[in-house]
């Protein structure tokens, strides 16, 4: 996994399918990343074009970053979706919350 | 680029709209206020402007817009719709038609004429900035969103996608699923949970109960709760908890009733309040824009920027939205194939039946042997049967698709021809095969419009004969025995045959020698000769004189048959009857000479065999039958074939008795008789197209393959009159000459039986002229309501009745599978006569004794071919099944004194006739024909007399002039009475002077008609007899 401030844009990268064996190690990289840049980001761009699968804890620990983007008011956004991560999230109407975009976004 | 499949999904969409807008504008203009049309109207331009918006079909989308603005203000009260709007309507949808059917290339279709008419609707509205009207629509529909069943208030609901789905018979479901405790610690991940449900319905909304998580802290321990709106085909909530694997208290169903209720408010799309909040970068962004961010970059407003896109285009994602949750819908509901594949599915069921049929043939010859092969052979008669129904309904279609169009079609002539024109369509739903429907178009359109321009007359033509300005028109389509009848009627000005006539002479269609001799059924034919007009002035509505010839021969190509009947001054009906599809049709099996032909059965009217008293013979060189009233010229297939040498083994026998049987042909309205010497089955058979060396061969119309492996020749049947050289002309003119004197050689007695059996040894007989029809059912057809029996006959239930039930027969101990219902006519309510067996029709001299059996239901017994046949008496029976629709409650005594003379010369009525007469009257006298009467009514005093229309040697027009003009019979009231034609002959009967009319027979009409006739023209002698 790796993250990127570009301007005030954090981009995140999981680079992996985000399954519940490595889902606390995911986490904790996912809390490191927004306590580092919490004063300069203004949004979150979350990239899953390496990303195959997410299991049920997978989605909360997305849904935990949303919520978390909400409380400081920052803007999320998901990029570079897998055909079948973009089938979960219609199905979970997920596309409209996260506004997924098809690529993405360049700083 | 925009998807193709988007783009055909779009121009699919828009068809269906603009198809139902049509019939709604029409109805709007007959009845502004109805609510519901003027919502279909908005909705399908609401819709067709969405999806040409998102494409950028601008074209469109401006026809559309401004269509949907003046509809608006039509919805809210504020325009009232007159015809100059409807009218620019359907020029409006028109134009639409042609865009959405090529929309890249709709910019080249000037529509500036249409909007500038229809912006004078709105006071000079302008048209401009489209895409905000629909967000106005939308925030007003929201509002009024108030019936809402409580379970859904948290959804997005598009009242679209839910009236679809419950119009599919799909039920609605609320399901909460916990995503660790019903997905994970169940080993599986959301996507294969998910993708196993997909298939089973539609997942239409969802979302999440977020507030379990507040940020990354406590993501992983949280249950979160994910809510579903789904729609399914599966019909239970236990069915649910089964397949998503979760508990009961999970699912809601969703009550119908209540969400119909709601999408008939028409409530717009509903957006959940909470749902706003979700859409997280809008927020942020306005909050970006609030607080001014010095750090903030340029790019950041690039980023804000495209939401902000994407908000302004919400109208078109929405309809693609729509359209991609229709695509979706439609592959999980129905699959597209084309129509070839349907053709090959039907020619291979045509190749299953024909070998279904020679393996039932081999089976019955070498089966017996084999063990449990029956029961098979069985199974799989019924297998192919069903799979062969199935393939054909696969290429069934509803008329409504050509009779839609009827009503605009009959607007626009009326408009352009002066006339006040309305017409009635009924049995839209009626289906028929793809490829008729496809050829009926056409026919039927040039029927419509003939009736329009030709039939019905101006409004002051109309009320200058007495007649309503309004003309009316009514197409009717109903099912009948296995095949479609569709009639086409009018009140108009009806046929003048001595018009048609003229007409046909003077262009030399006719000779004057045969319009002399001409029926008026046949006159009537002169319109669907080549080259006939009647139109005064040709006109681009019709008359042309190309039309109705074209439309007959279409309509035989389709294996169908056209009929008309008119009265002048009256109106007109054209029938038309069609087979449900053309690849497997009934035919009769016959043999001549040596070899086995199939005969279609759609023009055979019934079998006759030769022999004993049917023998053949000959009037002026040309072979005849007498059958019944008429004389039936004869064709035999052997000769008109030229199986010369199976003639020739024949030729020895030719001294012998006639033998063999004629099949009595219907070819427009002209009857002949094919002469083959083998009957043998009745059977479905594939029709086979005729190779290209055969093609010239007129009397035969196809090939098939029969039970036997071998093949037949499927005959032409107006082939065949071509080669016979048979002119029915001719054969009219010879009949004619020829009739009165045979006729009057006949046994007048002779009556047509049908002979069937009622599972055992007894024989039954019916008189043949009271079946309207024989129906081959399964038990399985029948149905039971009470201790009742039904059936569904084209939609309409039929009583049964089983004879055990009330005549004193034998009760059979079984009921085998396959039955026969016996469909009377000439009854108040027909009530079905079920019958196991179908054993013969015969033509017979009735010796009745009504003694020796007797009982309800039984008019008496005789004996046919030395076996004993028990005379069913239908009235009898019907009395007992049904004693409030046919018995006569009311006794009539004052007539006791007086005598009258019943003219009949059907023996079966006047049996049944008799008996009822002599219960009211002091004597009852029959005659048999005319001359008789009136010989009796000059030998002796009658008060009254009832008699049948149509009769030998004298008929019941006449024999009633001729009492007109005797002093002494002057004043006797006189009853008409018919089996057929009623509204025809209760006319004519009204103008000859008969006092009454009625159609045979019902006891209750004929003791009500007695008593009026008597006490409006000879009170006293009534009175005097009280």
């Amino acid at each position: 996994m790796k993250y990127e401030l570009k301007g005030n844009v954090l981009e995140i990268s999981p680079e992996e399918s985000i399954l519940s064996t490595i889902i606390e190690d995911m986490a904790k990289l996912f809390k490191d990343a927004v306590d580092t840049h919490h004063a300069d980001t203004r949004q979150i761009i979350l990239n899953l074009d390496s990303v195959e699968t997410i299991d049920s804890q997978g989605l909360n620990l997305l849904i935990g970053l949303y919520q978390e983007c909400k409380n400081r008011k920052w803007g999320f956004q998901v990029v570079e979706c897998t055909d079948n991560v973009k089938w979960l999230f219609s199905i979970f109407k997920l596309t409209e919350v996260f506004g997924v975009a098809g690529e993405s976004t360049p700083a | 680029m925009v998807d193709d499949e988007l783009i055909d999904i779009f121009i699919q969409e828009s068809r269906e709209h603009l198809e139902a807008l049509e019939p709604e504008l029409l109805e709007m203009e007959n009845a502004s206020s109805d609510s519901e049309s003027i919502n279909t109207i908005f909705r399908g331009v609401h819709s067709i402007k969405g999806s040409s918006g998102f494409f950028g079909f601008d074209q469109i989308m401006k026809l559309s817009h401004v269509m949907e603005n003046v509809m608006a203000l039509v919805r809210e009260g504020e325009l009232t719709p007159n015809r100059e709007m409807i009218d620019i309507f359907l020029e409006s949808t028109d134009k639409l038609k042609i865009m959405v059917e090529s929309p890249q290339t709709s910019t080249e279709i000037p529509i500036e004429d249409e909007v500038k008419r229809l912006e004078v609707f709105l006071g000079g509205t302008s048209t401009e900035n489209a895409a905000s009207a629909p967000a106005a629509d939308n925030q007003a529909e929201v509002d009024d969103s108030g019936a809402l069943p409580e379970a859904l208030s948290g959804f997005k609901l598009d009242p679209y996608i839910l009236k679809d789905a419950i119009g599919h018979g799909h039920l609605v479901f609320v399901i909460d699923l916990y995503m660790i405790r019903d997905i994970k610690e169940k080993n599986r991940t959301p996507y294969d949970y998910f993708k196993e449900i997909e298939s089973l319905g539609e997942f239409v909304d969802a979302y999440f109960d977020f507030s379990v998580i507040t940020g990354l802290e406590d993501a992983l321990e949280a249950e979160l709760k994910c809510r579903f709106l789904f729609t399914t085909v599966m019909g239970s909530p236990d069915m649910i908890t089964s397949v998503f694997d979760i508990p009961e208290d999970q699912v809601h169903e969703i009550d119908l009733e209540a969400l119909k209720g709601w999408i008939k408010s028409d409530p717009g799309t509903h957006m959940p309040a909470s749902r706003t909040e979700e859409v997280f970068l809008e927020v942020v962004d306005e909050e970006i824009e609030e607080e001014p961010a010095p750090q903030a970059e340029p790019e950041v407003e690039v980023e804000a920027a495209a939401p902000q896109k994407e908000e302004a285009s919400a109208e078109p994602a929405t309809a693609k939205t729509s359209l991609a949750r229709q695509k979706s819908k439609k592959a999980d509901e129905t699959v597209r194939v084309p129509v070839s594949l349907l053709n090959d599915l039907m020619n291979l069921a045509g190749e299953m039946v024909l070998s279904r049929n020679q393996l039932v043939r081999v089976a019955e010859k070498y089966g017996q042997d084999v063990n449990g092969l029956e029961g098979i052979i069985q199974n799989m008669n019924l297998i192919t049967s069903d799979m062969h129904e199935r393939v054909m309904q696969t290429r069934l279609q509803p008329l409504a698709i050509i009779l839609s169009k009827f009503h605009r079609i009959i607007r626009d002539l009326s408009n352009k021809l002066g006339k006040e024109i309305v017409l009635e369509i009924e049995g839209e739903d009626v289906e028929l095969d793809k490829s008729i429907i496809e050829a009926l178009s056409d026919p039927l359109t040039h029927l419509i419009r003939n009736t329009a321009d030709h039939g019905i007359e101006t409004p002051d033509e109309r009320e200058a004969a007495g007649k309503t300005r309004e003309g009316h028109a009514r197409l009717v389509a109903r099912h009948v025995g296995g095949q479609v009848v569709i009639d086409i009627m009018d009140d108009g000005r009806g046929l003048n045959t001595e018009k048609l006539k003229k007409k046909a002479i003077e262009k030399g269609l006719i000779t004057p020698e045969s319009a002399e001799t001409m029926s008026d059924k046949q006159a009537f034919g002169i319109i669907f000769l080549p080259g006939f007009s009647t139109a005064e002035q040709v006109s681009d509505v019709s008359g042309r004189g190309v039309g109705m010839d074209v439309v007959r021969t279409n309509i035989e190509k389709l294996g169908g048959f056209i009929d008309i009947e008119s009265e002048l001054g009256v109106g007109t009906k054209i029938s038309l009857k069609l087979p449900l599809t053309l690849a497997i049709i009934p035919a009769m099996i016959v043999g001549a000479g040596e070899r086995k032909f199939a005969v279609p059965q759609v023009n055979l009217e019934e079998v006759v065999r030769l022999g004993g008293k049917n023998q053949s013979e000959l009037v002026r060189g040309t072979r005849v039958l007498r059958l019944r009233e008429s004389l039936l010229t004869l064709i035999d297939l052997r000769e008109v074939l030229d199986l010369e040498e199976d003639a020739a083994a024949d030729s020895e026998a030719e001294d012998k008795e006639e033998d063999g049987y004629v099949l009595v042909m219907n070819l427009d309205n002209q009857q002949y008789g094919l002469v083959v010497n083998e009957l043998y089955d009745s059977e479905e058979i594939a029709v086979k197209p005729l190779s290209v060396y055969l093609k010239q061969a007129v009397c035969y119309s196809g090939v098939t393959i029969m039970g036997d492996g071998k093949v037949a020749m499927i005959i032409d049947i107006a082939g065949i009159t071509e080669i016979a050289n048979l002119s029915f002309e001719d054969m009219n003119a010879q009949s004619m000459d020829e009739t009165d004197e045979a006729l009057s050689t006949q046994n007048e007695d002779m009556e047509s039986l049908l002979l069937f059996k009622n599972e055992g040894f007894e024989l039954f007989a019916i008189n043949l002229s009271t079946v309207a029809r024989i129906e081959k059912v399964k038990m399985s057809d029948i149905e039971l309501v009470g201790e009742k029996e039904y059936l569904n006959l084209g939609g309409k239930s039929i009583e049964l009745v089983r004879m055990h039930d009330h005549m004193p027969v034998a009760t059979p101990e079984n009921s085998p599978e396959q039955l026969y219902v016996l469909i009377p006519k000439l009854v108040d309510r027909p009530i079905g006569i079920v019958a196991t067996q179908i054993v013969d029709t015969v033509e017979t001299v009735v010796d009745l004794d009504r003694d020796t059996i007797r009982g309800t239901g039984i008019l008496g017994s005789t004996f046919i071919s030395d076996s004993l046949v028990i005379v069913v008496d239908i009235y009898s029976l019907f009395e007992s099944v049904d004693p409030r629709s046919y018995k006569v409650t009311e006794t009539l005594e004052h007539f006791k004194t007086l005598n009258l003379l019943l003219v009949e010369n059907n023996a079966f009525f006047r049996n049944i006739q008799m008996a009822f007469l002599q219960d009211i009257f002091a004597e009852v006298d029959f005659a048999r024909n005319g001359l008789d009467a009136w010989e009796k009514l000059n030998d002796k005093d009658y008060h009254m007399v009832i008699t049948e229309l149509e009769l030998p040697s004298l008929n019941g027009f006449e024999l009633l002039a001729r009492a007109r003009k005797s002093e002494r019979l002057s004043a006797i009231p006189f009853i008409a009475t018919a089996g057929r034609n009623e509204q025809m002959n209760a006319q004519k009967s009204e103008e000859a002077g008969f006092n009454q009319f009625l159609m045979k027979f019902s006891k209750r009409s004929t003791q009500n008609a007695i008593k009026e006739v008597f006490e409006k023209n000879t009170p006293l002698l009534t009175n005097t007899h009280l």
